[in-house]
């Protein structure tokens, strides 16, 4: 297979910039490891964040820039965080004209609406569906398009030949095979990693952290991957997540009593360590929609309102709903510059899989649809200006093939005897209690030994349920993207944004830099 | 007052020489607020880890897991099982799909075919200027158009589609849905005459004998049929 660029990830960023790659004419695929509904873009429901200034004047460009830089916690890029702010508005516009069926104000103008870390209402939507509303439309271009699609097939690592990209090989998942993609340039928007939280996340169960891991075996540097936004609002002992939205439309975090003990609208890490206290304190934390007006109920949160009650039985124009934090978002990724160019040239590594600063320490909430919009797009231009000067394709070393299909090999042989969902189980709840929401020295060492352990038993596990060989492929990139997570939540000995350490509870100056981490390092 | 459940679920691999279609069986404790799908991980965790389902979300978003409960298709995670009172689960594949393992079947393609078979992308010559501001558009219109949008493309309203089983080439409920959505989006500059095109056949609009099953069983509870009746009339209008 050859292509000028190959989009892998089919999440808004992936497909955002493989239509763009389509309409400026290059010869594009977009592979998938699973579905192309299998994305975390497809699970967002509370909006998208553009300042059109629909609501009120305050929501400007410059508004969004400085919130942004704010929640981003002395760590944001303000390069790309201006990119990003500045191209936000048009980037949403595009999603219209492709067929987002956003809500609309009485005069016809787009909605927005107030969410977390914001003070001013910017978010648009599409009732509580926005992520849907929007994959669905972009997914419907694609297919107008012909974009070829290659699904069930998941990127094993990427091939290289003088520092330049000239591919990726890919697993089949149907025949077990190791096929071989060449490309010109490729982009890179596989997700983040927030589903190793197995049990305790809100992501779909393919955000693995392969980009990541990927990168790391590439010899590229994984930056920031202790910054791990949790969602403060998940219902309690299900993996469903109830939107910032229902905050943003009025709803209040009450303990039993039915009393207040946090401000609802601040920053998510904020929110999340408030309730985390209360839970610590055994105290049940509760969300409070009952004094949401009815016709807000029964429109922009109806999806959350049918959900709670087939899930709980509870009404929540008269119940409380029970919650819990559950993790989310992963700021951290390969290092990348601002546009999302890697050190290997032609390699970008865009979205939740990369990190250009955009986020810095914590994400405010509705940011990460519009970033995956706005860089998926320059990504995909940027791609194709390297693709056209590199003319020829750049030559697979099969010496890299080779080394892979002894891995496949290696892995079908475990795949024989290991039981992986036990073991991702295990994984969950070890990065939940000791890399979780407050984190501290001695809880990162365990966690360190316990995946140690973990990896090690592996050889020789002798369990007679069988997996299949991609799953094993997944808890490979786990296993290392877990470890390089908990070695650089070590490594930043003081809390800032979303990383939290009990030992080091203030923030430090002397700590305002990236944490970036290589493959020796976590195997070390 | 917690149960011991029965799932039996159809295990069979038509990729496979050697796989013979069979009922498989397990038994395992009910928990509280346990979904179909929770129960099928356990099983899958514990007892199975060959049992094929398909799953993304467990949310009801992404419309992966529609499967055959006692007869009537469903999410499996949005099923409780503790609404079945006999403590029985019979498990198939929807049908009406390719299948590709157990309870696995190939939504994806089909859902493929149906899209580009009634183009369901805007049409409009407008070109997209990012510099003014968008076209103002009604919210009860927006909010009309969004209702649509909540289809998932779980193939729910296909499998339970009686014309489905008549005529193998039905556009299903899904389909027509879609077209309902794009009648009424202003941003698409398509007239009824361009729908005619598409489906103003009996593997179209005419075909459906208003059975009303699809939307019994549709998970986001969808208006299929009063959409379909409305686009009935509006192309019946045309003949």
């Amino acid at each position: 297979m050859k292509y000028d660029i190959i989009v892998i990830g089919s999440g808004i960023t992936g497909m955002r910039a493989a239509i763009e790659a389509k309409e400026l004419g290059a010869n594009v695929v977009l592979i998938t490891k699973s579905t192309p509904v299998a994305n975390n873009s497809y699970m967002a429901k509370g909006g998208i964040n553009a300042a059109f200034g629909n609501m009120q004047d305050e929501d400007n460009i410059f508004n969004h820039t400085k919130e942004t830089l704010k929640s981003s916690g002395g760590l944001g890029n303000e390069e790309a965080i201006r990119i990003f702010c500045e191209q936000a508005p048009a980037a949403v516009r595009e999603l219209v004209g492709y067929g987002v069926g956003f809500s609309t104000l009485a005069n016809g103008r787009i909605a927005q609406r107030p969410f977390g870390g914001s003070r001013f209402k910017r978010t648009v939507y599409a009732a509580d569906e926005t992520g849907p509303a929007i994959m669905k439309a972009l997914y419907e271009v694609v297919k107008k398009y012909e974009i070829d699609i290659i699904k069930n097939h998941m990127a094993i690592n990427f091939l290289t030949r003088n520092s330049t990209i000239s591919g990726v090989t890919l697993f089949d998942e149907e025949s077990e095979k190791v096929v071989v993609c060449e490309g010109k340039s490729v982009i890179l928007a596989s997700g983040g990693f927030a589903s190793l939280y197995k049990n305790f996340t809100s992501n779909v169960k393919d955000a693995t952290g392969d980009a990541i891991a990927m990168g790391l075996r590439a010899g590229l540097n994984a930056m920031n991957l202790e910054f791990v936004q949790f969602h403060p609002t998940g219902l309690k002992d299900s993996n469903f997540l109830l939107s910032e939205a229902a905050r943003g439309e009025g709803g209040k975090l009450v303990d039993k009593n039915g009393e207040s003990f946090v401000d609802e609208l601040n920053t998510r890490d904020f929110v999340t360590r408030a309730i985390f206290k209360e839970i610590q304190k055994a105290h049940e934390v509760y969300l409070d929609l009952r004094n949401v007006p009815k016709e807000v109920l029964e429109t922009k949160l109806i999806g959350i309102k049918k959900r709670v009650y087939t899930l709980k039985k509870l009404d929540p124009s008269v119940d409380l709903i029970p919650i819990s934090p559950i993790a989310h978002y992963t700021m951290g990724g390969i290092e990348t510059d601002v546009i999302g160019r890697t050190s290997i040239a032609g390699l970008f590594i865009v979205g939740e899989a990369g990190d250009n600063g955009v986020n810095g320490a914590n994400r405010l909430g509705g940011n990460s649809l519009s970033q995956g919009a706005v860089f998926g797009k320059i990504s995909a231009y940027e791609a194709i200006k390297f693709a056209n000067r590199m003319k020829k394709y750049n030559g697979v070393d099969y010496y890299d093939i080779t080394r892979d299909i002894q891995l496949i090999d290696k892995l079908k042989d475990l795949a024989a005897r290991v039981n992986v969902n036990e073991i991702r189980t295990q994984i969950g709840k070890i990065m939940f209690e000791k890399i979780g929401i407050i984190r501290s020295e001695a809880q990162l060492q365990e966690a360190l030994e316990d995946l140690q352990e973990i990896e090690n038993s592996l050889q020789d596990a002798a369990s007679n349920k069988p997996s299949n060989v991609k799953s094993l492929l997944e808890l490979t990139n786990a296993l290392l993207v877990a470890k390089a997570t908990a070695k650089s939540a070590l490594l930043r000995q003081e809390s800032r944004g979303a990383h939290f350490r009990i030992d080091f509870p203030e923030t430090d100056k002397k700590f305002e830099t990236n944490t970036l981490i290589k493959l020796e390092d976590v195997q070390a | 007052m917690s149960r011991t459940i029965t799932i039996k679920a159809l295990k069979y691999n038509p990729n496979s020489k050697v796989s013979k279609p069979h009922v498989a069986e397990y038994k395992l404790e009910e928990t509280d607020g346990m979904t179909l799908f929770v129960a099928l991980s356990k099983i899958r965790e514990t007892m199975d880890p060959d049992l094929s389902f398909d799953f993304v979300c467990r949310a009801g978003i992404c419309g992966s897991c529609g499967m055959m409960v006692n007869g009537k298709p469903a999410l499996a995670c949005r099923t409780l099982t503790k609404n079945y009172e006999s403590g029985v689960l019979e498990l198939f594949p929807m049908p009406a799909f390719k299948l590709i393992k157990d309870l696995s079947v190939d939504t994806g393609n089909w859902m493929n075919d149906m899209s580009k078979r009634v183009e369901s992308w805007i049409h409009t010559n407008e070109e997209v200027d990012f510099s003014k501001l968008e076209k103002p558009i009604e919210p009860e219109v927006a909010q009309e158009v969004f209702e649509l949008d909540r289809c998932i493309e779980c193939g729910i309203c296909v499998a339970a589609c009686g014309t489905k089983l008549m005529r193998p080439n039905f556009v299903g409920a899904v389909g027509l849905n879609r077209v309902a959505r794009f009648e009424l989006d202003p941003h698409d500059n398509r007239t009824i005459e361009d729908y005619y095109e598409l489906v103003g056949d009996d593997d179209g609009i005419f075909g459906c004998m208003s059975l009303l099953a699809c939307e019994d069983n549709c998970p986001k509870h969808l208006p299929l049929q009063s959409k379909i009746a409305y686009m009935r009339r509006k192309l019946v209008s045309l003949r």
